[in-house]
């Protein structure tokens, strides 16, 4: 994450000051403009790994920036930090063209792990492979192996542990699990997910998935108790 | 009393009013009519008229002034039929008497004349008292002898009553009618009030927040000028209401940026430091802070769950948005080690609001979360009974005693045992309250077994 090129867009002093600080904290270069006009100019001059931009700015509305950046297929990710909490506001951001919406106000923990996320897929994340607490995953070939050991998984369980382990940390519902990782399995979903899930489990170590009852599953960063 | 009992008659009900109204025009009728007779009465006419009845009398006594005895039974006879004919009973009521006099000698005299009745100069009135009345007399003398006549007639009110019931018998079946009226006229008052009736019954189905403008048209024109008046008032409040949920929703807003500043500096702080005092001190304001925060968020989902407008329902798989949230949710209860489980059906579907339906649920979950004793449980159960989505959530905290669970749905009230142990805003379940109403459904709170809270909510699945 140090070296990466941020343009933080953020017209409120205070709120502005704190996460150039927070970020440049955390070893990223943090290039800090308060108008659309200042940020034009500073992404005609440079290159940037991430936009982090508020959408009430004085000389017009953030979105405006998304509109033109996306029009010019700049693949740059932008992350929108905007007051407005309303799920409508939420999905045109998103729809424009933002890769990540997060509403003021937010903790840094928060912030920092979506700027983190977005980056690993602006560092192409293609030809990268996953790894968390002894599992590693080569999207590539999708090959993984636990502490070194290979792991002989079907495609469904694949799919499954992909998902948890790019979202790791966070819950992924049943129904998302089911409608990304076991497409076509309409008829008795609900049982064939746990059968999977059962049989990922025996593969990959049973402390690694946690199960939220009903809910979902999640993979914790870190495990449990640590 | 009978001030105070008709003025309740006439303040609680619209038909007693109308028909007090109609009673009160009928006895003012009836008043001026008796006025009327009474002022004619006053005029004397009926000594005037007695006017022919004297002369007969004096007829009668220079016919058979021979015949003393004769012609005093025959005047007796002749002042009977005149009280008969005025309806009075003999010696009932002083009514009409006479002395007929001839030349000095009385001839005869009525035995209900009064004492101290004497002839008078005739063409004059003249009036005199007598056992405590007064009297008007009237002397007529015979133009062919010097017989006269002295006819006597009550002058105070007796006399008023005598005319009465001689010449006021026509009012009699108006009194008589009278307790007879009032059925008839209440009966078509309520008949013509049935346009109230259906416009009461559109205005007691309005809910709460419901300002639209009422249906005028197809009423009678009083009840649409009434509703139209109704709906200018609305229409007021309405854009009052507008305007505080605006102003609230702005200042709401307009919060969230220095709070995100706040939160964001002091936490870039808080990394820097490693000192613990500082580190405690840095961590109050950070908590602080997230209250804020929370409050400004719940106040922000109060006015728009406020807001009126239905026609942004969409089609919503509930089962799913309680999946979605609790996932959404289970990082803060992972760190407060409480286990959330979700059990029940798929599939059941609500025409409602995401946003709002969000609020509920996170609002609720949140309480659940945060009441939990550490390794707590939160259960949430979603099925179907009976047309309705039922969630029922509960947790294993210490509840809410049941002289308080009406009470914790009102704004910014707060459990007085819990506020000191857990910061709140007192919000969460006024805008539960509020998201449920307006999806047509309902909420309730109930012990979960020896411990803890069941929230349950109704409502109603798509059909």
């Amino acid at each position: 994450m140090a070296g990466m090129k941020i343009l933080l867009i953020e017209d409120d002093m205070d709120l502005g000051n704190g996460i150039r600080i927070a970020l440049a904290d955390q070893g990223m270069d943090v290039t800090w403009v308060r108008q659309l006009a200042d940020a034009q100019r500073q992404l005609e001059q440079r290159g940037f790994d991430l936009l982090l931009l508020d959408l009430g700015l004085p000389d017009g509305d953030g979105m405006e920036l998304v509109a033109g950046l996306r029009r010019g297929r700049e693949g740059v990710p932008i992350l929108i930090l905007s007051a407005r909490d309303a799920l409508s506001d939420r999905l045109l951001g998103l729809d424009s063209g933002a890769d990540d919406y997060l509403v003021k106000p937010f903790e840094l923990a928060e912030l920092l792990s979506r700027v983190r996320a977005l980056a690993r897929r602006s560092y192409g994340f293609d030809g990268e492979t996953l790894e968390l607490r002894g599992i590693v995953l080569h999207v590539p070939t999708r090959r993984v192996t636990v502490n070194g050991r290979p792991a002989d998984l079907t495609g469904s369980e694949y799919e499954l542990l992909r998902i948890l382990m790019m979202r790791a940390d966070r819950v992924v519902t049943r129904r998302n699990l089911e409608e990304q990782a076991l497409p076509g399995s309409q008829a008795n979903a609900s049982n064939s997910l746990d059968v999977h899930m059962a049989n990922l489990r025996r593969k990959v170590g049973e402390g690694l998935i946690r199960t939220v009852r009903g809910v979902g599953y999640v993979i914790d960063q870190r495990e449990a108790g640590q | 009393m009978i001030r105070r009992f008709l003025g309740r008659l006439v303040a609680q009900s619209m038909v007693a009013r109308l028909l007090m109204a109609q009673m009160f025009v009928l006895c003012l009728l009836w008043l001026l009519a008796l006025v009327y007779v009474v002022h004619d009465a006053s005029r004397d006419k009926v000594t005037l008229e007695l006017e022919s009845t004297c002369y007969a009398i004096i007829a009668i006594a220079e016919n058979e002034l021979s015949q003393p005895a004769k012609m005093r039974d025959s005047i007796r006879k002749v002042e009977v039929a005149l009280r008969e004919m005025a309806g009075v009973e003999i010696n009932a009521f002083p009514g009409p008497s006479f002395i007929v006099e001839n030349s000095g000698g009385i001839l005869y005299r009525s035995i209900e004349a009064p004492a101290g009745a004497k002839a008078g100069p005739p063409g004059e009135l003249p009036l005199f008292e007598s056992g405590g009345s007064m009297w008007r007399s009237r002397t007529v003398q015979s133009p062919n002898s010097d017989v006269r006549i002295t006819s006597i007639m009550p002058a105070d009110g007796v006399n008023i009553f005598l005319r009465l019931v001689s010449r006021g018998t026509f009012l009699l079946p108006l009194l008589i009618s009278f307790p007879f009226l009032i059925l008839p006229a209440w009966l078509s008052i309520r008949l013509a009030q049935g346009p109230w009736a259906g416009a009461m019954a559109d205005l007691a189905t309005r809910g709460p927040q419901d300002l639209r403008p009422l249906p005028v048209d197809g009423r009678p024109r009083e009840l649409a000028a009434m509703f139209n008046r109704i709906n200018a008032l609305l229409a007021r409040v309405r854009d009052s209401a507008e305007r505080e949920r605006a102003f609230i929703a702005d200042a709401a807003h307009e919060l969230r940026t220095p709070l995100a500043a706040m939160r964001v500096n002091v936490e870039a702080l808080q990394r820097q430091t490693s000192d613990p005092r500082q580190q405690q001190l840095l961590d109050g304001i950070v908590s602080g802070n997230a209250r804020a925060t929370r409050l400004v968020s719940q106040l922000l989902g109060l006015m728009r769950s406020d807001a009126t407008n239905s026609d942004q329902d969409e089609v919503i798989c509930f089962d799913a948005l309680v999946q979605e949230r609790m996932a959404s949710l289970a990082g803060i209860a992972d760190t407060k080690g409480v286990e959330l489980e979700l059990s029940g059906e798929d599939g059941l579907y609500l025409l409602g609001r995401r946003e709002g339906l969000v609020s509920l649920l996170d609002n609720l979950l949140d309480n659940a979360i945060k009441y939990s004793p550490a390794q707590g449980k939160v259960l949430a159960d979603v099925r179907r009974a009976d047309g309705s989505i039922v969630l029922r959530l509960s947790d294993q905290g210490p509840g809410i005693v049941p002289e308080l669970r009406e009470r914790v749905f009102d704004r910014f009230f707060r459990d007085p045992r819990q506020a000191q142990l857990h910061s709140g805003s007192g919000l969460g379940l006024a805008i539960a309250l509020a998201v449920v109403r307006q999806h047509g459904g309902s909420i309730g709170l109930d012990a979960a077994g020896s411990m803890g809270l069941c929230v349950t909510v109704r409502l109603p699945a798509k059909a």
